[in-house]
């Protein structure tokens, strides 16, 4: 662009071709994908994808003329651009096309490709205008600035972005690379195999029901693992029986359960007791229980007394 | 070269900015500032790391608070006193708003690094997973259900997720951040565009960063701070339009106008309907006959209503044919606000405490009323401002007087709503409201702050002025803490150790190795009944579908049954018709009372939370272990996971229960 008292003439080998190469710019956003996905592909395909529809927006509306100044062009841009991600997902919505990588890229090159034609016959048939090298700005508070003085505040601006990310970047990773309180460890215990959505069905040998104990902690934990049949009052089924436990270890273990009378229906509970920890609230040895019907085979009985 | 009118106001016009430029570029003095500026927003960074770093390891140090507060006011301090600079170019300010709004995002972007923390977060983090996993829109969201109708940041997010490969929460936080910068700049176009030179602008942004809602609650993952963006937008291409002169120009920006307030409309609900308030308001101003009025009013005022009312159409066509709930999710908050707070001034209500259970140290609680103070003798001045422009013919009935006096009206509103923060009911509305009756309030006080500045910069004795400016900084310190602490309590704004009943503080480990337990075992999207903490998370990471709790659905009650007390058999026909197929409880509710008060809802009953501090849940969980409709498959330190066998089997178990001896096997 150059300048010419007080007036901003385009130079003609750049206005009209301007929308062209920024269409074909995000055209070539599907070479990104040769990129690893994640922070490289994003270094590139960020910039094109939250600048260049905005832009061809702009172009379009503004045409070559009374286009916002430089930061409001690059502010309009990114949030215009952000806008036609959303309106390319109502699209593909309303004409019952499913939202993926491949149909928001085409949905939006597509609407480029409107803009992009839109803006650049605009900016042709404003070229071939007699006035169109006299653009004075508009009287709304707008300020026409020397171009050194836009190439000056166009540099503070990228180094302020570029400042300010690298910032936020570094602030990060320091804060991530800090020594931190280590996560508070847990245990849990639960049933494996296959999912039941009812009473286990006993067969004349029994049934065998798999459970896990995990224990996320850095330490070796000792626990002790037993086994009851619910009711009114409880009576030992299996164990007790010592376990231990090592860090992040997992200790994988089966209840082997006796038949029942034909048609009567029980309640199992495995329970697992720490040795050495004590639950914060109850000040008791923590402990952790699961529970299960099994059923004796045939027809479940209403009332069932052995 | 200046073609504009220059709007200032009570001093002469600064020099022309092109030559200064110049003159500083060449010169030591525009490096040694620029490190001295770079030093200083790093310093704050470093200060305010340290202060996160102090957070997360401890409950009840308010040493965090200090370092915090001394970063940020370091990274603050500077950009002001260069943005207030006279001589500063226009093209410095904006790299200077740009700047700080970048560093501006680091409390946000330290709070949670690498996934959701806020309430809303999780709910806007599954509606984009619903996307990216289903390539639909308006996926159904259990956690907060109206944000399934407002899909528009779900969908720039899932773009940008499907453009490279980032995660979610990587992708939101590029969008956030542009969206806060954009913000900023925002608030000083819209300055700009009624009539503010760029000094009075930028400052006007910064002004605006006091706000409440400018640090965090605009910065998390959620509808608004997209919204709020293109809200701000939207008024600045709206001033911009009725200022053009020429027919084809306003048509350019009033393009522009519809654009932003589309993509508002299809975004959050509330920023839309402010929208359209604002824009009405500014419609009227431009056809007062006072402020208004001169050659070629009509045209502008047909210009500002047609701008009004399309807007309106669009975000009423949204409501109506895609949100029609949006009204009745709304309507609670206004009309509980209201009906409260005339309780409280009736004195048949009980006011709410301010700063009631917060962590926040006393000097950060005082520092809140130093805000509104400050918000209210600089709005003072700039309506004395107004009205001297005014008297002295500087502001002539046109346009730019409309729209000034428009903005002002918009920024008065701010100091009614603070009243609605002594009723528990409004000030969460009252608090949203502050981010936009905000961009009216800065516009009104930025000339007010230029006149301050100058006059202090005007003394004649050296330390005089020193004082004076240094005064006017230490108000702006004071400000910048009190606005932030007037919005969020610290739990939200600060790391830290697992935190019951907080919102932003009760996820673990633990529960995400449940969530992540559960969903491995039974899969994605199953009906389940929890209490609000555990499914957010639930909800979101774990993939399931979490019971809303309600006067109508009181899933609390499975709770409050005392052992050997019947649940509600309404409540057991409910959850099995809703095919709810697992309870997941924390046991920690028995023993602890959550720091919000709320354990389910908002709109549970008060008796939930007992004044006495114990839990009402108090021996009333052990139940769900005996209970037969209930299959206990998981138990962690503090977490149960139960299967519902409903309806309830008529069986009872063998009694006595068998004698028969198992075993135990090691499985390989």
């Amino acid at each position: 662009m150059t300048r010419a008292s007080g007036v901003i003439k385009i130079k003609p080998y750049w206005a009209p071709a301007w929308p062209v190469w920024a269409f074909l710019a995000f055209a070539a956003i599907a070479l990104t994908r040769w990129l690893p996905a994640g922070y490289a592909r994003a270094a590139v395909a960020t910039p094109v994808l939250l600048t260049l529809p905005g832009a061809l927006t702009l172009g379009a509306i503004f045409g070559g003329r009374r286009r916002p100044p430089a930061a409001g062009f690059v502010c309009c841009s990114a949030l215009l651009s952000a806008l036609w991600c959303v309106f390319a997902s109502l699209i593909l919505y309303m004409a019952h096309v499913l939202i993926t990588v491949d149909s928001t890229y085409w949905c939006l090159l597509a609407v480029c490709f409107v803009l992009a034609a839109v803006a650049h016959a605009r900016i042709r048939i404003e070229a071939s205008l007699p006035w169109h090298t006299a653009i004075t700005p508009d009287a709304s508070g707008e300020t026409v600035l020397p171009p050194a003085s836009i190439r000056r505040a166009g540099y503070q601006t990228a180094a302020a972005l570029a400042a300010g990310l690298v910032l936020l970047g570094g602030a990060m990773y320091s804060y991530d690379h800090l020594p931190a309180p280590a996560p508070a460890g847990y245990t849990w215990l639960s049933w494996t195999g296959p999912r039941l959505t009812g009473p286990v069905q006993l067969s004349a040998a029994g049934a065998t029901l798999p459970f896990e104990i995990v224990h996320h902690q850095p330490g070796t934990a000792s626990y002790q693992l037993r086994a009851s049949w619910l009711g009114t009052t409880s009576n030992p089924l299996a164990g007790p029986l010592p376990v231990t436990v090592g860090p992040d270890g997992v200790f994988k273990g089966q209840l082997t359960v006796p038949p029942l009378p034909r048609g009567c229906v029980s309640r199992v509970v495995v329970i697992v007791t720490a040795l050495h920890q004590l639950d914060p609230h109850t000040k008791q040895p923590r402990t952790w229980s699961i529970n299960t019907d099994v059923a004796g085979s045939g027809t479940v009985r209403d009332v069932c007394e052995s | 070269m200046r073609t504009a009118t220059y709007s200032y106001l009570l001093e002469p016009p600064p020099p022309p900015e092109p030559s200064l430029p110049r003159r500083i570029w060449g010169s030591h003095a525009f490096w040694l500032v620029t490190l001295a500026l770079a030093g200083c927003e790093l310093a704050g960074l470093g200060a305010v790391v340290n202060g996160y770093r102090i957070a997360r390891g401890t409950l009840t140090s308010t040493s965090e608070f200090t370092w915090f507060w001394l970063g940020m006011i370091v990274m603050l301090l500077p950009v002001a006193a260069l943005i207030a600079r006279a001589a500063t170019p226009r093209g410095t300010r904006a790299a200077l708003l740009i700047l700080y709004g970048c560093v501006s995002y680091a409390p946000k972007l330290l709070r949670d690094p690498t996934a959701p923390a806020f309430h809303d977060e999780f709910a806007h983090w599954r509606a984009t997973e619903e996307i990216l996993s289903t390539g639909k829109l308006f996926q159904p969201n259990t956690i907060v259900p109206i944000i399934s109708q407002y899909p528009g940041l779900h969908a720039v997010t899932a773009a940008l997720v499907h453009a490279t490969g980032l995660t979610i929460w990587q992708s939101a936080t590029a969008l956030l951040i542009m969206f806060h910068v954009m913000l900023l700049l925002g608030v000083a176009a819209l300055a700009e565009a009624v009539g503010l030179n760029s000094r009075t602008a930028s400052l006007a942004a910064l002004l605006y960063s006091l706000n409440s809602s400018f640090l965090y609650f605009d910065t998390q993952f959620a509808y608004e701070s997209m919204a709020i963006t293109l809200v701000v937008w939207a008024l600045a291409m709206y001033a911009r339009a009725i200022r053009s002169p020429r027919r084809r120009g306003r048509r350019t920006w009033c393009v522009l106008t519809l654009l932003f307030a589309a993509g508002a409309a299809v975004t959050h609900h509330l920023s839309t309907i402010i929208l359209v308030v604002v824009m009405t308001l500014l419609a009227l101003s431009l056809s007062v006959p006072a402020l208004a009025r001169r050659d070629g009013w009509r045209r502008t005022a047909v210009t500002a209503w047609g701008l009004t009312l399309t807007t309106a159409a669009m975000a009423g066509a949204w409501y109506y044919f895609v949100a029609p709930a949006t009204l009745a999710y709304l309507s609670p908050y206004l009309g509980e606000g209201v009906t409260q707070l005339l309780r409280d001034v009736g004195g048949s209500g009980s006011a709410r405490q301010l700063f009631g259970a917060s962590l926040s140290p006393w000097w950060e609680q005082r520092s809140a009323y130093v805000v509104t103070m400050l918000a209210l003798a600089l709005a003072a001045g700039g309506l004395l401002i107004l009205r001297s422009l005014i008297k002295r013919g500087r502001l002539a009935p046109g346009r730019r007087r409309a729209l000034r006096c428009g903005f002002a009206t918009l920024g008065l509103v701010y100091f009614p709503s603070t009243l609605f923060i002594f009723s528990a009911a409004g000030a969460e509305g009252a608090r949203r409201s502050w981010a936009f009756s905000w961009i009216g309030l800065s516009v009104l006080m930025a000339p007010a702050a230029v006149w301050l500045i100058d006059r202090a910069g005007r003394r004649a004795v050296p330390w005089r002025r020193i004082s004076a400016l240094g005064g006017l900084l230490v108000m702006l310190a004071a400000a910048q803490v009190g606005g932030t602490a007037a919005g969020l309590d610290a739990s939200y704004r600060f790391p830290g150790p697992f935190l019951y009943g907080s919102d932003a503080r009760s996820d673990s480990p633990e529960l995400l190795a449940a969530a992540t337990w559960f969903r491995d075992r039974f899969g994605a999207g199953n009906n389940l009944v929890t209490d609000r903490y555990t499914g957010l998370v639930f909800g979101s990471f774990g993939l399931q579908e979490t019971a809303e709790p309600s006067a109508g659905f009181p899933t609390y009650d499975l709770y409050l049954a005392k052992p050997g007390q019947a649940v509600s058999p309404v409540l057991l026909a409910e959850l099995d018709g809703g095919h709810y197929t697992y309870l997941v409880v924390d046991e920690r509710m028995a023993y602890d009372v959550p720091e919000i008060g709320v354990y389910f809802e908002p709109s549970e009953p008060p008796s939930l939370v007992a004044s006495h501090g114990e839990s009402i849940f108090a021996g009333r969980l052990a139940k769900f272990d005996t209970i037969t409709w209930l299959v206990k498959v998981f138990s962690s330190d503090d977490y149960a996971v139960y299967r519902l066998t409903l309806p309830p089997a008529q069986q009872t178990y063998q009694h006595p229960p068998p004698r028969a001896r198992g075993s135990f096997r090691v499985a390989t």
